[in-house]
């Protein structure tokens, strides 16, 4: 999970479908009927500032299936409030719904209930896993018109955690077309190969079409479990004096298992030879027959999802040994940082002016893309943490909205602390807290933060906290000092 | 009183330059030097026929020669006691003579802020001797940046301060009251000097012919303003008394301060609720009081515990356990060579190789195990953290993936402590391979044998004189 790499597809394929997609493109399907433009309005959510929201507005695209749905990219689309859809690029705009949507897979179907919307538009073909890389065309709306945008296939990767995501793959491809990243479609003569998620410099990143053909399936028949991934930590056993020290027979191959997960069979130390049949390379790579070589945990998502099971063939204590591993949902419920809660507004608690908030993914996201250096580090490193029993969740004291009532504890070191307890009680989250609010001690609340916190301990008077609350409240404009769920 | 024309000229006399060649060491390659390097910086005669300079101006020294005023011979001198964490040092002169015609310059009191002062010394841009007027602007405690990680009490002055002034004696009236130390990049008309008590402090500490050090509390003292937290201790809502906030692992040990003392006086200053003392009419941040006491010495401090006013007296010790976090002079890093994978102690000056911005370069059991381990779980704390710094590259380790920058948890099966661990659990593995077992939970092996058949070869492919230092 996290060692990411980027290996580039075997040649082989290439060469092998090049006389099918060539006449492919050939045909010319009329692409204004399957691409609508989407005009997305949201709250944003300041997460160091929870009751803060922003309304904003952004394009994407959507895509034309059958069945009248369109499909586009989750991104951009939790705590939506609005959703115009606009067809041939100018006119009337129609409001859409989210049918279904998985954060995980990144992927989103809409719906219009307007009937008459769906006149005149064509449901878009997807391409097979052989036809991902011949004549790529980026296409959008643009200032009224189609636009057109030549790409070329590079590689597929397998894109790893930026926080708690489940692996998934993706095709890359390079093109000169601007800001692209808004679910735009990119096609191969008359099919869709995939919707561009990303744009980083010169290189997009495509949800290649094999699998939201899969995801639209299983949606179909009701059968979508989400995404599903291996809870443990590996290594590559490149290093042949590792592979005699656990005596395995052979050449030298497979991965090491060095932090084993809760979920799955696995122990520390086994070496995984094989997943589902396919041979693991010392580098932790297998030969996709689609994908060329790409890494072993992707194989935690190839036609496989949560609940599904997978097979492992290990060696361990000197022999080798079949497994059957349970894929676990992608939710990492087991970290000790929680997960992206979408669609959810930012939860807190304000005692007397100190704001306390879950310490989530989002909180440290807030600190912009470079997080892992600019957030604070001792609350960075807790997301490389998993959950302890006695505490699964921690709870930070973000900030300290200024009141006499809290003199003594608005400086900076009384910042992005996480507490341990409040009045003798052990505090995992929010609710823990309220809980623990209501029984002070002997007309005290107490609060204690984390050993080696630069605070450890602020006291405030409970007799007090009820004003305090209001004129702060007040004073600073929230409408409500606490939003738990 | 305006120190005239005339007294500093004089005094001017017993002000020297101190030209050093000195040469740094390479953290993660800890054999080798960077190449020789030429400063200078300013000194004055103190009594006892010494010289009094900053620690910083001769601080890895090969050479240091002295030269006196108007007087163009050079003379050999050398350190006799340095302390790199108040950024002071005494030396002592080889070449006979030095000190004829000679005054030694007495050490005065702290100065008041706005009176006026002057700095004496041989800055950069000339050179002949300088002198440069200004006042006391303000008397703080201040992170003194040789060390980098410890404060002390220091005096602010718009008297310019420039490179080559280091180690120079700052006059009033016919006394030394400060030795000109650093000043602020980017900020105009700051420059700062170490006042008289830190400098008697180092004076009186090496009269025993050993530098011991500054004692430290172990203590982290927070301001304790807020009325209820007053009321909870049992204090009036408004007063005096600073609130301990925690302790360090040591102090806890101890015994003798607890979480949740107030500190209402510390070595006689009385202690405001934001924590400061006044100190000659200076509010200064109480830590200055726990810095008076020598080595061994004690504290007497009057704490609030449990409702009432209690005196204790708190044995003062130098404490080594921070020493990593701060920058280290001096003693060559210690390290060890094995079959090619180079090891040395988890060190702030060697995760400085990283670059400016080693922060976001080492990854974060290693920023952990430096400055948060210690504080958070001084039980699984280790003596002396070790890090795999470098690998040479040769078939033997060819295969190791994880070849530098990392963290070192255990060696064949051995938990590792200090260097010392580390070449005892290679020495005593009877495995076909080496196992180590890195911070992050990788593994990477050595064939036994073969590492033992290399290892003097690529010391001397790579010309490391010894295998280790120690």
């Amino acid at each position: 999970m996290t060692i990411t790499k980027n290996i580039l597809a075997a040649l082989a394929l290439i060469t092998t479908n090049q006389a099918f997609s060539q006449q492919a493109a050939t045909v010319s399907p009329d692409w204004q009927k399957s691409i609508v433009l989407l005009d997305i309005t949201r709250n944003n959510h300041n997460f160091r500032v929870p009751w803060d929201k922003r309304a904003q507005s952004a394009s994407k695209f959507g895509v034309v299936l059958e069945g009248k749905e369109l499909i586009t990219t989750a991104i951009g689309l939790a705590n939506h409030t609005l959703i115009r859809i606009q067809k041939g690029g100018r006119g009337k705009w129609t409001n859409g719904k989210v049918l279904w949507i998985d954060y995980q897979a990144n992927l989103a179907i809409l719906g219009v209930e307007d009937d008459d919307f769906w006149n005149d538009l064509t449901p878009v073909k997807f391409a097979d896993a052989k036809e991902l890389k011949e004549s790529l065309q980026v296409i959008r709306w643009r200032g009224g018109n189609i636009e057109k945008r030549a790409a070329e296939f590079s590689r597929f990767t397998v894109a790893d955690a930026n926080f708690n995501q489940a692996p998934r793959i993706e095709l890359k491809a390079s093109s000169e077309i601007e800001g692209a990243g808004q679910a735009e479609l990119m096609v191969s003569g008359d099919k869709v190969v995939g919707l561009v998620a990303s744009k980083i410099s010169g290189t997009c990143s495509v949800i290649p079409a094999p699998f939201i053909t899969d995801v639209i399936n299983l949606r179909k028949k009701n059968n979508y479990n989400g995404l599903g991934y291996f809870d443990f930590i590996w290594q590559p056993a490149s290093n042949p004096a590792v592979t005699d020290y656990f005596k395995l027979e052979g050449e030298p191959r497979g991965v090491l298992v060095i932090k084993p997960g809760k979920k799955s069979p696995l122990k520390l130390h086994d070496i995984i030879l094989e997943v589902n049949g396919f041979p693991i390379d010392i580098q932790g790579d297998y030969l996709d027959p689609d994908f060329g070589h790409v890494i072993m945990e992707y194989l935690a998502c190839r036609h496989k999802w949560a609940g599904d099971s997978v097979s492992f063939k290990i060696w361990r204590d000197g022999s080798i040994k079949e497994i059957e591993f349970k894929l676990p949902k992608a939710d990492f419920s087991d970290n000790l940082v929680t997960d992206r809660a979408n669609d959810v507004e930012p939860t807190y608690l304000i005692i007397g002016g100190l704001v306390f908030v879950p310490l989530s993914a989002e909180f440290l996201s807030s600190w912009g893309g470079d997080w892992q250096r600019s957030a604070p580090f001792r609350l960075v490193f807790y997301n490389s943490q998993k959950a302890k029993k006695d505490q699964k969740s921690l709870v930070v004291l973000s900030l300290v909205l200024p009141d006499f009532y809290n003199i003594g504890y608005q400086q900076r070191s009384s910042q992005n602390i996480v507490i341990e307890k409040a009045n003798g009680k052990m505090i995992a989250t929010l609710e823990d807290l309220a809980k623990a609010i209501e029984s002070p001690k002997d007309g005290f609340h107490v609060f204690e933060f984390k050993k080696g916190s630069t605070l450890k301990k602020i006291i405030l008077d409970a007799e007090k906290l009820n004003e305090a609350n209001q004129r702060i409240a007040k004073r600073y404009g929230i409408s409500k000092l606490q939003k738990l769920k | 009183m305006l120190t005239t024309f005339a007294q500093a000229a004089e005094m001017g006399r017993s002000v020297v330059q101190v030209l050093v060649y000195s040469q740094t060491p390479i953290w993660d390659a800890p054999w080798r030097n960077n190449s020789v390097g030429a400063s200078s910086g300013s000194g004055f005669v103190i009594k006892g026929n010494r010289v009094m300079t900053n620690a910083h101006v001769v601080g890895w020294a090969k050479q240091i020669v002295l030269r006196r005023y108007q007087d163009p011979r050079p003379w050999l001198a050398q350190v006799e006691h340095i302390s790199h964490e108040c950024d002071l040092a005494v030396l002592k002169v080889e070449t006979p003579g030095f000190f004829d015609g000679l005054d030694s310059l007495p050490i005065g009191e702290l100065p008041k802020v706005q009176s006026p002062v002057i700095t004496c010394g041989y800055p950069s841009g000339g050179e002949q001797i300088s002198y440069t007027r200004g006042v006391v602007s303000r008397i703080e405690m201040q992170n003194y940046v040789h060390i980098g990680n410890k404060a002390f009490l220091s005096v602010q002055t718009d008297a310019a301060i420039n490179p080559g002034n280091s180690g120079g004696p700052v006059f009033q009236d016919d006394k030394v009251v400060g030795v000109a130390f650093m000043g602020i990049p980017g900020l105009e008309n700051t420059g700062f000097f170490i006042p008289p008590s830190v400098i008697n402090h180092f004076l009186t500490d090496i009269e025993d012919g050993e530098y011991n050090g500054f004692p430290k509390a172990g203590v982290r003292i927070v301001s304790l303003q807020n009325p209820a937290y007053r009321k909870y201790l049992g204090l009036p809502p408004t007063g005096d008394g600073a609130r301990i906030d925690s302790l360090a692992d040591y102090t806890e040990k101890d015994g003798i301060l607890k979480t949740d003392d107030v500190i209402l006086e510390v070595g006689g200053h009385r202690v405001g609720s934001d924590g400061t003392i006044l100190l000659k009419g200076n509010r200064v941040y109480c830590t200055a009081a726990f810095q008076e006491p020598q080595d061994g010495g004690k504290l007497k401090m009057k704490i609030w515990r449990d409702q009432k006013e209690i005196d204790v007296s708190v044995p003062m010790k130098v404490r080594k356990e921070e020493e990593n976090t701060g920058n280290l002079y001096d003693m060559p890093p210690r390290y060890y060579v094995y079959a090619g994978l180079v090891f040395t102690p988890l060190t702030l000056d060697y995760v400085k190789t990283f670059g400016r911005n080693w922060r976001n370069v080492a990854n974060l059991e290693m920023v952990y195990e430096l400055y948060y381990r210690k504080n958070e779980k001084p039980e699984s704390a280790r003596k002396e953290p070790v890090v795999l710094a470098a690998t040479l590259a040769h078939p033997v380790n060819a295969d190791i993936r994880l070849a530098s920058r990392a963290m070192i948890d255990k060696i064949n099966g051995k938990r590792i402590e200090s260097l010392e661990d580390l070449i005892e659990a290679f020495k005593n593995n009877d495995k076909k391979q080496h196992l180590i077992k890195f911070g992050s939970g990788t593994i990477e092996s050595l064939d036994t044998e073969k590492a033992n058949q290399a290892h003097k070869g690529i010391l001397e492919t790579y010309s490391i004189p010894s295998d280790r230092r120690l």
